[in-house]
């Protein structure tokens, strides 16, 4: 007995191991993805991005997103020392921004002067879409870490599923950082 | 590190990131050369996701485990 929980913590560590492991390999992956649909960009339209752009919305789009990185974090890192509350506050926060940031791009296509048929519209709504989609799948996830939280599913010791779905919003974060300057600064 | 100097260390990296966000807005408005443009957006781009990459998704502690989360 005394020598099985060893083995067992062990095996969990290891396991946790495997799982972030996973999850970094999963990122590359994607960033393929993501980095085909940037060089497609600059391929088919070169720097050329047009002058009725909505300039301000971008930069609001993308303060909301840096914002709910750190909601994210600060979810993340109370959780890790036992302050469920707070995590959950958090979590609920970085769900909040995750929605009004999907409202800015429904608004900003909804009043693009482009279209998608034409150079630049493929690339922008191909490239906002793409992004977007991975934003409504972290707010979905966020939401299921939400509930678990709210079950009291997480301890300091064992919380890799709010962890898991933080690092996958920080890495959507990280996309935007790119496509924000590949589609609206550079022109 | 305790709860406060974590949270603390995040709030740090946010205000470097807005800056830097603030930073490529005005080179994207007040310089002409694209060459120098592209060049420095990318570069600031970089340091962005190194900021994000380091200080919210922990990549250097991969291989520690989850009582070791400072």
């Amino acid at each position: 007995m005394s020598a099985a929980a060893p083995t067992a913590a062990a095996h969990g560590e290891n396991r946790l191991r495997i799982s972030r492991l996973g999850l970094w390999l999963f990122f590359l992956s994607e960033t393929c993805l993501f980095g085909t649909f940037a060089a497609a960009r600059f391929y088919m339209n070169g720097t050329h991005t047009p002058d009725e752009l909505n300039q301000l919305l971008g930069l609001v789009l993308t303060s909301i997103l840096l914002v709910s990185s750190l909601t994210a974090y600060r979810a993340e890192t109370a959780i890790a020392h036992g302050n469920n509350e707070h995590g959950r506050l958090m979590l609920l926060a970085t769900m909040v921004l995750g929605v009004i940031f999907l409202s800015g791009v429904i608004v900003e296509w909804s009043i693009a002067e482009f279209v998608p048929s034409e150079g630049y519209g493929t690339s922008f709504f191909s490239m906002t879409g793409l992004h977007a989609s991975h934003v409504a799948t972290g707010v979905f996830f966020l939401g299921l870490a939400y509930l678990f939280a709210s079950r009291g599913k997480y301890s300091p010791g064992s919380h890799w599923g709010v962890t898991g779905v933080v690092m996958y919003w920080h890495f959507v974060d990280v996309v935007w950082v790119f496509f924000y300057p590949a589609l609206y600064l550079v022109s | 590190m305790n709860e406060a100097q974590e949270q603390s260390r995040g709030l740090t990296a946010i205000i470097v990131l807005a800056v830097l966000t603030a930073v490529e807005y005005v080179i994207a408005v007040g310089i002409d050369s694209m060459a120098v443009v592209v060049t420095l957006l990318a570069v600031i781009g970089i340091a962005k996701a190194a900021v994000i990459i380091e200080y919210f998704m922990h990549v250097s502690k991969v291989w520690r485990g989850e009582g070791d989360h400072a």
